[in-house]
């Protein structure tokens, strides 16, 4: 135990404990990687589409990508499907935290009702859910609706699970401070239960929004007439191979931004205690 | 005031269905204004004990009053409780952690800070107020959770090893400040150490406790006035004392031994 002379404490405290002994990596060691592998993934492109000669039904010309790329971004039709594909993931996201948060801490404050509810959960969460979409095509037809109420039955499960754990297992030691400190059964509840179980909660929400994701995506491949799925899949049935990529880039960067937006949402100022 | 143990018993189920006699019909009294002091040998009950006087545990028989009433659930304004392990919340601030008691029972935030921060003060801690637990080292951790009961001003404080990870040096310092301030309010203190100086140190009366079942196998009584000052080491009472009390814990250890080999 480090000897801690009272009051005449510095406050530096840069130096980071990692319990690897690891540095953190310095940040212009990680942007030089980033660029170099840039460079290595289109200069292997371009490598493969002219000497390596690769078939452009594989591989399109790399400029040809650019060019629709930037055609879809002048035009509005493609900001019209990434609004519907963002809006349906944004409200499958709604729904399934909400009823999972509720679920899960509605579930872990009773053994009876979590003991019933963990098993359900993890089926839920392991069966492939696209099985039932046929199902949601009929009864919420063939539009937006049908995309988010799947998506959010399939990003429900991770997030119910994992909220369920996450309440269930909130420290004791936490719970007995609120108690001996007075905490009413309504404080205890949200600043001692809801926070103490927060980092668990929000790595499923993480999980969920990957699950929303991907859900609305496939949804819209299989059966729909709008959205980025939609036109991925209408791009590759007409052959039209460097619009069906540069639907692809247009996906990573919408999934990009879903991917901060959540970061940012749930970042931690005080994360999982070390101890 | 004060505050009485009466027949107290507790008995834990364990998962196997063995049942673990923890404490066995502990009596005492303590008077308002009084430092006492527990020690014993590891797992003797005194963690159990302090529980119940905090009423954060409910006895399998017996009482605890106060005052003639009895003690049916923790309030921090009449015992607050310094916890043996580390019991700071991750997600608050330092500060946020020693003001906790406060804000639960509804102070307004600026009175509670202020009253925080001269808490903070004491424990020499100003500097870390909006630092997270988890970059304060175990003893920094330990002195927050101090400054955390002394904010609710408490009638009674409950501390169990509150300088356990403290160094000598730090230990005695933070030891003497409180000390005083606690001999100033006429705070009545229950204090577990492990530490015989300590127990002696502080203390009116040392309850020394035996292991399986946890009984009071010993109350001593330090007639010396509090607060009391260094030199107070160097004399013959301290030392007959503290023979005394290690003769007490060195045969309890022994027989407890003896009864983990039996098993
Ligand atoms: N929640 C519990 N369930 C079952 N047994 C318990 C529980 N808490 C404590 N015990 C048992 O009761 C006995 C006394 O525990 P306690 O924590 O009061 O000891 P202690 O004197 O504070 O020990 P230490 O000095 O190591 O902190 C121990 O044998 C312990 O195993
Ligand atoms: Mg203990």
């Amino acid at each position: 135990m480090s000897a801690p002379a009272v009051a005449t404490q510095s406050l530096s405290r840069k130096a980071s404990r990692n319990p690897t002994g690891q540095r953190p990596p310095r940040r212009s060691a990680v942007i030089a990687l980033r660029v170099g592998a840039c460079v290595l993934f289109f200069g292997g492109w371009l490598y493969l589409q002219g000497p390596g000669d690769m078939s452009p039904v594989i591989l399109p010309n790399l400029e040809k990508v650019f060019l629709e790329l930037g055609r879809f971004l002048t035009t509005g039709q493609v900001y019209q499907a990434a609004l519907v594909t963002l809006g349906e993931i944004l409200g499958a996201l709604a729904i399934a935290a909400t009823l999972g948060f509720a679920v899960g801490f509605w579930g872990a404050r009773k053994n009876l009702r979590s003991g019933v509810l963990e098993p359900l959960l993890i089926w839920g969460y392991l069966v492939p859910t696209i099985l039932f979409y046929p199902l949601f095509l009929l009864w919420l037809g063939f539009g937006t609706s049908s995309k988010i109420g799947y998506a959010a039955v399939s990003a429900f499960f991770p997030i119910a699970y994992n909220c369920l754990r996450a309440y269930q297992r909130v420290e004791p030691r936490y719970i007995q401070v609120g108690r001996a400190f007075g905490a009413s059964a309504r404080q205890l509840d949200w600043q001692i239960k809801f926070r103490g179980g927060l980092p668990l909660a929000a790595a499923g929400l993480k999980l969920g929004a990957a699950q929303a994701i991907v859900s609305v995506i496939v949804a819209e491949m299989l059966a729909s007439s709008q959205g980025l799925g939609f036109l991925i899949q209408l791009y590759a049935q007409s052959f039209r191979i460097p619009s069906l990529y540069a639907i692809i880039v247009i996906v990573l960067v919408v999934v990009g931004i879903l991917h901060v937006a959540v970061k940012l949402l749930l970042r931690e100022d005080a994360p999982v205690e070390a101890r | 005031m004060s505050l009485i143990a009466k027949n107290l018993s507790v008995t834990y189920g364990t998962g196997s269905g063995r049942e673990l006699v923890a404490l066995d019909d502990i009596n005492f009294e303590i008077a308002r204004g009084e430092f006492v002091t527990i020690i014993g040998p590891s797992g003797c009950g005194k963690s159990t004990l302090l529980h119940c006087l905090g009423g954060m545990l409910k006895p399998s028989s017996g009482v605890v009053t106060l005052d003639e009433e009895p003690i049916r659930g923790p309030d921090a304004r009449r015992a607050a409780f310094v916890f043996q392990d580390y019991t700071l919340l991750p997600w608050r601030q330092v500060l946020q952690n020693a003001v906790l008691g406060l804000r639960f029972d509804g102070v307004p935030k600026a009175k509670a800070n202020a009253k925080g921060e001269e808490m903070l003060a004491l424990v020499g801690l100003s500097d870390f107020r909006e630092a997270y637990p988890r970059e304060l080292s175990g003893g920094m951790q330990q002195r927050v959770a101090i400054a955390r009961a002394m904010c609710m001003e408490p009638g009674i404080l409950l501390m169990d090893e509150p300088f356990g990870a403290l160094d000598e040096q730090t230990r005695r310092q933070l030891g003497f400040e409180m000390a005083r301030m606690l001999s100033e309010r006429d705070s009545t203190v229950v204090m577990v150490t492990h530490s015989l100086d300590e127990a002696i140190m502080w203390a009116d009366r040392i309850l020394v406790m035996s292991a399986r079942p946890g009984r009071i196998a010993k109350e001593i009584r330090v007639t010396a006035p509090r607060p009391r000052t260094h030199d107070y080491i160097a004399t013959e009472e301290f030392a007959a004392l503290r023979s005394e009390l290690f003769t007490l814990l060195d045969q309890d250890n022994v027989s407890d031994l003896a009864e983990s080999v039996d098993r």
